[in-house]
């Protein structure tokens, strides 16, 4: 026991996946002296028959039982709690309708909101903690203005993105551990605790379709809602078939089965028509993005004159625009560069320097010129 | 063990029961299937043990067959009688232990009919689904004595009169052996059992059959009578016989002491906590209270009282470990609400009064903060 005897010694909850970077969160937090409380959430379901078995996501029984060796390393408790229905509920539904509706879903945004900052905050306060911690790497800073959530410094590990709906409340309760630090010093700290994960792999995939075929999961989850239907050019034309809007995504270019001089993209679907239109690359860009939805980290919106850096996707390169309120959640982006394959479903997460700002779900591109009438409104 | 409230998960072995465990293992015993010395020793251990088993469910020695343990010899039994004459089938009530479920589930997949009578709030079966099924053609009937989720502990005689002359019937007895009286026959045609439920060592129980009535689904050497063969284990077996002697004498006088303190719990907790109900009943297994508190999960009771020292079980748990809720439960018409609340808290010959008490003061002080703080 050293800082946390001189400060205060905490209870605290983190939730243990198993994997490196939670443990190693754990096992820092144990060393400060606090009293750490390991969980460990089973989320996914059971994979149907014949479906392969989550190998490195967090939800097998071997991820739990890293996550208890883990603990028994560190010298604390650990506890498995069962959260597969309220993950069906909030998480793999909405991933499902959202694949079926045409769109492309960010499962991990909406497990942070319902399950590990929600569900898991609730728990945790029962249990008489007063903070939850987990591996994510991103950072929390308090000032006189409140609490800012910050990129992870290492870059290339950063997950502010699926964390842009935290809100002030969240943010007070909540511990990165590990979110200033880079990856290999992450893997350093495991070993130096003697963790028995230090050399385990990182995980990839969304972790209830371990085999990342996501149209294969949709299509197992509700097979009486996929439709086939027809592919077509812009102009119209049928240019080929397929088995269900849910296999594509806006920006998809492999695995269209069908060919032409220049490269092809799916560029709009429509689950109604159960239509999947494809296009050349330009057709592609747009320059700004509708969004609803929208949350604020700290407070409100930017200024509509303000430029933010707006990510449209995970690993997007951020880019300049201005975002402009239109109504209750409801928010339109202009880019200062157009941007290819603006995503409906994924999230458009706007970010000051360092800081992440807020975000919104996207509805659908717009372009140029609707762009300038939103700007020529606002000015 | 202080602390510890989870004695139908498994109870801790008896001093006296290592004591003779260690003897045993220390002298030189041969394979009590040897014509030697050594061997003639082994068979005396196992004899006596054999013995002092039978005397506590009130069968004869050779009747009993010793195995690993009940889930082994609900296997034994449900699959070597289905494995006789065509057109048998089995009946279960919904809320059987998982050995005998999955069993009766694996059997009906190889053309065994599995038929599964639902039971009312105090975990009665359906006497009509039972005498309709059961006169359809010969059937096992498997049924717990006592269940290790609920309490609740079977009507025999009711049961016993619905099943017709050509069934069977097995009691799942590994919660009830040595807690509350349990013998073979007038209408018990088999018994399972465990002996680390009730003090003895744990991969070790056995199945007790009236009769010749199951055929061998394991070839070997011909012990057990051709039923489970392979070498006697013979510390386990050594063990559980001093366990059953122990409850023999015991099991009066404790269960009427587990019986006062498990009255005294509820009173407590139901004096001090809102919203609580009483899953396991009165007339159920003495040393088993199964409750559920409204509005807190079983998770966070169970995380929280491990925390304070005390282990409790919730009513089932899945195979990573987290409470879920129990198909007994949901059997017995639980309402939703409770459903992912229940706890079972069982005791043993090794829990004081003092100790009940400090687990109480733990279970409302843990309902109080996950209350406040929701």
């Amino acid at each position: 026991m050293s800082a946390a005897t001189q400060s205060k010694r905490r209870r605290i909850v983190v939730a243990m996946s198993g994997g490196v970077d939670s443990s190693v969160a754990a096992g820092l937090l144990a060393e400060k002296g606090h009293e750490v409380i390991g969980i460990s959430l089973r989320l996914a379901p059971e994979p149907a028959p014949g479906m392969p078995r989550s190998s490195s996501g967090c939800c097998s029984i071997e991820d739990f039982q890293d996550a208890a060796r883990v603990a028994t390393a560190i010298n604390v408790p650990h506890y498995v709690f069962d959260m597969r229905e309220e993950f069906q509920r909030s998480v793999i539904s909405p991933f499902v309708d959202e694949y079926l509706a045409g769109r492309t879903p960010s499962p991990c945004i909406l497990c942070n909101r319902e399950i590990k900052f929600s569900l898991l905050h609730k728990k945790a306060f029962e249990l008489g903690a007063d903070a939850v911690a987990t591996g994510h790497y991103a950072r929390i800073e308090r000032d006189d203005a409140g609490y800012h959530l910050l990129c992870g410094h290492d870059r290339n590990k950063d997950q502010s993105y699926f964390l842009f709906e935290m809100g002030q409340r969240e943010l007070e309760t909540t511990l990165f551990p590990v979110g200033a630090m880079a990856k290999d010093e992450v893997r350093e700290h495991a070993v130096r605790l003697g963790l028995p994960v230090a050399e385990k792999p990182d995980s990839q995939e969304i972790c209830f379709v371990s085999d990342g075929r996501y149209a294969e999961f949709v299509r197992r989850a509700a097979p009486e809602r996929v439709k086939a239907g027809q592919i077509r050019n812009e102009n119209g034309d049928v240019v080929g078939t397929h088995e269900g809007v849910h296999g594509y995504t806006v920006g998809q270019r492999r695995g269209l089965g069908v060919s032409a001089a220049n490269p092809l993209y799916v560029s709009a679907i429509d689950a109604e028509t159960a239509t999947v239109t494809v296009s050349e690359r330009a057709s592609l860009a747009a320059d700004g993005l509708f969004a609803t939805g929208a949350t604020w980290v700290a407070g409100g919106p930017p200024d509509h004159r303000e430029r933010v850096q707006a990510r449209i996707r995970y690993r997007h390169d951020p880019v300049a625009a201005t975002v402009v309120q239109k109504g209750q959640g409801t928010v339109e982006v202009v880019f200062d560069e157009p941007q290819y394959a603006v995503t409906p479903g994924q999230a458009t997460v706007f970010y000051r320097d360092d800081e992440v700002v807020g975000g919104a779900w996207i509805e659908r591109g717009i372009a140029t010129a609707q762009s300038r009438d939103v700007l020529a409104e606002m000015l | 063990m202080q602390g510890y409230f989870d004695y139908n998960a498994t109870a801790p072995t008896r001093p006296e029961v290592i004591e003779a465990m260690a003897e045993a293992m220390s002298e030189p015993l041969g394979n009590p299937s040897s014509m030697h010395t050594h061997g003639r020793r082994a068979r005396h251990y196992i004899d006596e043990a054999r013995e002092q088993l039978a005397h506590l469910i009130g069968a004869k020695p050779r009747q009993m067959i010793f195995t690993s343990g009940a889930t082994e010899s609900n296997n034994m039994a449900m699959r070597g009688f289905a494995a006789g004459a065509e057109g048998r089938s089995i009946i279960t009530t919904n809320i059987e232990h998982v050995s005998v479920l999955a069993t009766a589930e694996a059997l009906a997949d190889q053309g065994t009919p599995h038929i599964t009578a639902t039971v009312d709030r105090n975990a009665r079966p359906n006497l009509d689904e039972i005498r309709r099924a059961s006169a359809a053609g010969p059937c096992l009937v498997v049924t717990a004595w006592a269940n290790g989720e609920s309490g609740h502990v079977c009507d025999l005689d009711s049961l016993t009169a619905v099943i017709g002359a050509s069934s069977l019937l097995l009691m799942d007895a590994a919660q009830a052996v040595g807690r509350i009286p349990t013998r073979l026959g007038n209408g018990v045609d088999m018994i399972s059992l465990s002996a680390h439920k009730f003090g003895g060592p744990r991969g070790i129980g056995a199945l007790a059959l009236a009769d010749d009535v199951v055929e061998a689904t394991t070839t070997g050497g011909g012990q057990e009578r051709g039923l489970r063969p392979g070498t006697e284990n013979l510390p386990g077996i050594v063990g559980m016989g001093v366990a059953a002697r122990l409850r023999s004498r015991e099991m009066d006088g404790e269960s009427e002491r587990l019986r006062k303190l498990r009255e005294r719990c509820w009173q407590r907790l139901r004096g001090a906590l809102n919203d609580v109900i009483r899953i396991s009943p009165e007339s159920g297994l003495p040393n088993t209270l199964t409750i559920a508190v409204g509005d807190v999960g079983a998770d966070v009771i169970l995380a929280g009282l491990d925390l304070a020292g005390f282990s409790v079980s919730a009513g089932s748990a899945c195979a990573a470990g987290a409470p879920e809720p129990s198909h007994v439960a949901i059997g017995l018409g639980v309402e939703d609400r409770y459903l992912r609340n229940v706890i079972r808290i069982s005791s043993g010959c090794g829990t004081t009064e003092d100790d009940a008490d400090g687990l109480v003061d733990s279970l409302i002080a843990v309902v109080a903060r996950a209350r406040k703080a929701a």
